[in-house]
């Protein structure tokens, strides 16, 4: 019987990275002090700043030993479904929510076990991720007229014949949470968050409030983000947004740090198991944390800059997420953060740290994922959760990789060793240069 | 915590009818038809040559903020119907810790679109070659980020869309959602639920789509979801009939103001109507087709009808999601049946699709705006182009002209590509 007063704990989590499937995979990763920002394969070696954190794996490969994966059809994915069915399905591996009827659907009427109190919000900047397959379909359809080159629209209805109809449908922006839908059983809500790199962690927030309203009992809900994909790459190198070509790519992601050249392309995903406390005991599942706090806050970019006018939107978001967990700058053990690794916005974001954590600000750790595997988009605050809770279950956090030489605004932690710490509070601060802000707090249990 | 009311304030559109509610309302309940051949390009050959264009010049700020809107047809369009909105509800934009108690909640976009700006960049890469796929990526990918047309790429997404309406209404929260074609009623019920647990008073929730383009026209006509009734498109969306052979593709974008009944009352705003209840599911079932019997568009309207502490037998009139495809119809009148019972043969069931297409990402919201002006001018919008029963939809579909009806409540239905199902419950509002 479930009660709306229940809290809301997190019982497992789901991440694919360049480290491969699983949390733990990446917090191992990330507390051995590794980079996974490699050269990138040709034709991409020439797309600045050639280098990127990539998931190499075969997705057909990934996918097949997750749970219900013989519904799923990686052929049918883009990019961003590829990482939000791993993730996923990493997910619902960690924390064994029962699915029923495991093995395989043959009644294609619901419900299943628990499907209909079951829900995913998964959050993805975009579903799009070919730009060579734009190009070769614009070349079909081209034609020089009066010495300018058109679309030739003539051309168009057989050059459309070179793709596959499923080409269009993987396309539509809701398809890594309508493939996710469809894994993990859920007839509660779905829905998909885009827009910028804090999409995953209002993706967490939405789904904490699902489980408040009664909507759900359970919650798959995360984000996922690739910009190590062509047209990503692309559209950041027309804005002059990536990192250095030059740079040593392990060494390129230098959130905080001086010697930071700008966006490290890279890609991952992230996805909690959000329950309500009763659903969890009642299974017998062990909750790992209570996710107890959930804000944002939005600071339209200045026209100058193209950047947030200060840290006042991520400090109303941070605080908004702790007054509603009950907690203070002095609880916090642990923040995680965007981390982007270009001058103006991490100047931007450890001002906020600093004014956040006051006097603490030199002795809580901020991790940052950005160094290890680039820049994952929404699946950066999810993923960061992820090994935020991997963190609170060993007591021991990562080193802050390639932070030598901080910037003027951090005055956190610059050390590349892991520390041992007893992380009890975690606060999630994903901080954009777009003006989205979103935090959350994470209380162990 | 106790629940607050949540009632509409404003409405806002720029879609094939026009950018006035209230006008676009009587052209819908006269059965005045938008859908006809595309005129964006030549679609001779198309297996689809059907669209519901704007074809006229949209009014909207050239810039909202630091985003660029003039040059974005889908930026103008949201701009434009959040503007309308904004000023039909008779707020402005909050400043400060004000902008704490204001959201967006905004569906944007169906994938990659506009690829005119593709045209040189494909040329000057693969020159006379006659196989692209032969062409030198590597060569181009070091040049092209430094050519002028690469900066088209930015037009493939909508990112500052919810954000230029962020600063038009002065909110601090910002949310952008995607459930396909449910999208737009997702948008609204999302945005009910921020203003009912109490986090927001003032929400402008709604959606925009642009999908009349050469690479989703076609491409949606691949996947057999397109009407191919290309000689006769003023008849080509047929929602129910037993003709009906697909969608046709609209454009354009729709809003509500939704606000708490007290912050309304507070300012003295005219309230339109109550958003009484809301219900989602999910069909867990395939990508493209709904649930056949109808089970997951059955649950979230049964969901609706719980949250806003109705039953069947209050329903008076039911929005149709009604897209004119074989499936959905049938699927959603089974679904009809399942959730109101024999309530469901006494209920109008109309389908606005029928005369504007869908607008995808828009179409919840664009049909919301409609279904609130039904409460208050008491017409009923027809589904036109009905001509032929089905044996398989044999609800009252409302046929070809508008019905004068006392309408106190209307159950919204919104189903998605990807089995993603929202119904949205409009009351009138009683004061």
């Amino acid at each position: 019987m479930s009660s709306s007063t229940d809290r809301v704990v997190i019982t497992g989590s789901g991440v694919i990275s360049p480290f491969g499937l699983g949390s733990k995979a990446l917090y191992d990763g990330m507390v051995a002090g590794e980079s996974k920002v490699e050269a990138l394969p040709e034709p991409r070696a020439s797309l600045r700043p050639g280098y990127g954190g990539e998931i190499t794996e075969r997705p057909a490969r990934v996918v097949r030993g997750l749970p219900n994966s013989r519904e799923m059809r990686p052929g049918t994915m883009t990019r961003y479904t590829f990482l939000s069915t791993a993730a996923l399905g990493s997910a619902m591996l960690d924390a064994k929510v029962p699915l029923g009827n495991e093995e395989g659907r043959k009644d294609l009427i619901p419900p299943w076990e628990g499907s209909l109190r079951r829900g995913a919000y998964i959050a993805s900047y975009t579903n799009s991720d070919k730009f060579d397959k734009y190009v070769r379909f614009a070349h079909h359809v081209i034609a020089r007229k009066k010495g300018a080159v058109a679309i030739d629209d003539s051309q168009v209805p057989d050059a459309i014949k070179k793709f596959t109809a499923f080409e269009f449908l993987k396309l539509m922006n809701n398809m890594p949470t309508a493939h996710a839908g469809i894994q993990a059983r859920c007839q509660g809500p779905v829905n998909t968050f885009l827009g910028t790199p804090a999409g995953g962690v209002q993706a967490i927030g939405r789904a904490f409030e699902a489980i408040r309203d009664d909507l759900a009992d359970t919650m798959y809900a995360g984000g996922v983000g690739s910009s190590v994909h062509d047209q990503m790459m692309m559209i950041r190198a027309t804005r002059g947004m990536n990192s250095d070509p030059s740079a040593e790519p392990a060494k390129a992601g230098r959130p905080f740090d001086t010697g930071a050249s700008g966006i490290v392309p890279g890609e991952g995903g992230g996805i909690l198991v959000l329950e309500r406390e009763s659903t969890a005991r009642e299974r017998g599942a062990e909750p790992i944390a209570e996710l107890a706090g959930y804000g944002d806050w939005f600071a339209a970019p200045t026209s100058d800059r193209g950047l947030p006018p200060g840290p006042g939107g991520m400090l109303r978001a941070a605080r908004k997420a702790m007054k509603q967990a009950g907690v203070t700058a002095e609880d916090i053990d642990l923040v995680t953060t965007l981390g982007e690794s270009e001058a103006g916005v991490d100047a931007i974001e450890a001002a906020g740290l600093a004014e956040l954590l006051g006097p603490r600000v030199g002795d809580v750790p901020v991790l940052s994922l950005t160094a290890h595997v680039g820049a994952c988009e929404a699946g950066i605050g999810p993923m960061s959760a992820a090994v935020a809770l991997e963190a609170m279950k060993s007591g021991t956090v990562p080193g802050a990789l390639n932070r030598e030489n901080p910037i003027p605004e951090y005055k956190g932690p610059t050390s590349a060793e892991p520390t041992s710490v007893t992380v009890k509070t975690v606060l999630v601060s994903v901080m954009t240069r777009e003006g989205v802000n979103a935090a959350l707090v994470l209380k162990a249990l | 915590m106790s629940r607050q009311k949540v009632v509409v304030t404003g409405l806002g559109v720029v879609v094939p009818h026009g950018d006035d509610i209230d006008e676009v309302y009587q052209r819908i309940i006269r059965g005045e038809n938008e859908c006809a051949r595309i005129t964006k390009f030549d679609p001779s050959g198309f297996l689809c040559q059907i669209g519901s264009e704007v074809k006229y010049e949209v009014d909207a700020p050239a810039t909202v903020g630091p985003y660029p809107i003039a040059n974005n047809e889908a930026l103008k369009y949201v701009v434009g119907a959040a503007d309308r909105a904004i000023k039909y509800a008779n707020l402005s934009a909050a400043e400060g810790d004000d902008q704490d108690r204001r959201a967006i909640v905004l569906s944007t976009g169906v994938g990659p679109a506009n690829i005119d700006f593709l045209g040189p960049i494909a040329l000057r890469l693969h020159g006379d070659e006659s196989d692209p796929y032969k062409s030198d990526m590597a060569s181009f990918y070091k040049e092209a980020p430094d050519e002028p047309e690469a900066q088209g790429l930015d037009e493939f997404h909508l990112d500052t869309a919810a954000p230029a309406c962020a600063v038009l209404l002065g909110a601090a929260h910002v949310n952008n959602t995607a459930s396909a074609c449910a999208s737009g009623s997702h948008a609204v019920a999302d945005g009910a639920a921020l203003i009912a647990r109490g986090e927001a008073d003032v929400v402008l929730a709604g959606g925009v789509c642009t999908p009349v383009t050469r690479v989703l026209v076609p491409g949606f006509a691949m996947l057999q979801a397109l009407s191919t009734r290309n000689d006769d498109p003023a008849h080509a969306s047929r929602p129910f009939d037993a003709g009906r052979d697909g969608f046709v593709m609209g454009e354009g974008a729709a809003v509500l103001i939704l606000e708490s009944e007290e912050h309304a009352k507070a300012r003295g705003a005219t309230i339109l109507a109550e958003l009484a209840g809301w219900g989602y599911s999910c069909d867990a079932y395939r990508l493209t087709d709904p649930q056949p019997e109808g089970v997951g568009m059955a649950l979230c309207m049964t969901r609706a009808l719980e949250s806003a502490g109705i039953t069947a037998e209050d329903v008076d009139h039911v929005n149709a999601h009604g897209t004119s495809t074989p499936y959905n119809d049938r699927a959603e009148t089974l679904a009809i049946k399942k959730a109101l019972g024999d309530h469901a043969y006494k209920t109008p069931v109309s389908s606005n699709k029928s005369m504007f297409g869908h607008l995808i990402h828009a179409a919840g919201a664009l049909e919301g705006c409609l279904s609130v002006k039904t409460i208050l001018e008491g017409v009923i919008p027809p589904t036109i182009n009905y001509d032929e029963a089905d044996p398989l939809c044999d609800l009252d579909y409302v046929p070809n002209e508008g019905r004068p009806a006392q309408v106190d409540v209307i159950l919204k239905n919104s189903f998605g590509f990807g089995g993603m199902n929202v119904s949205v419950v409009y009351r009138r509002y009683e004061g």
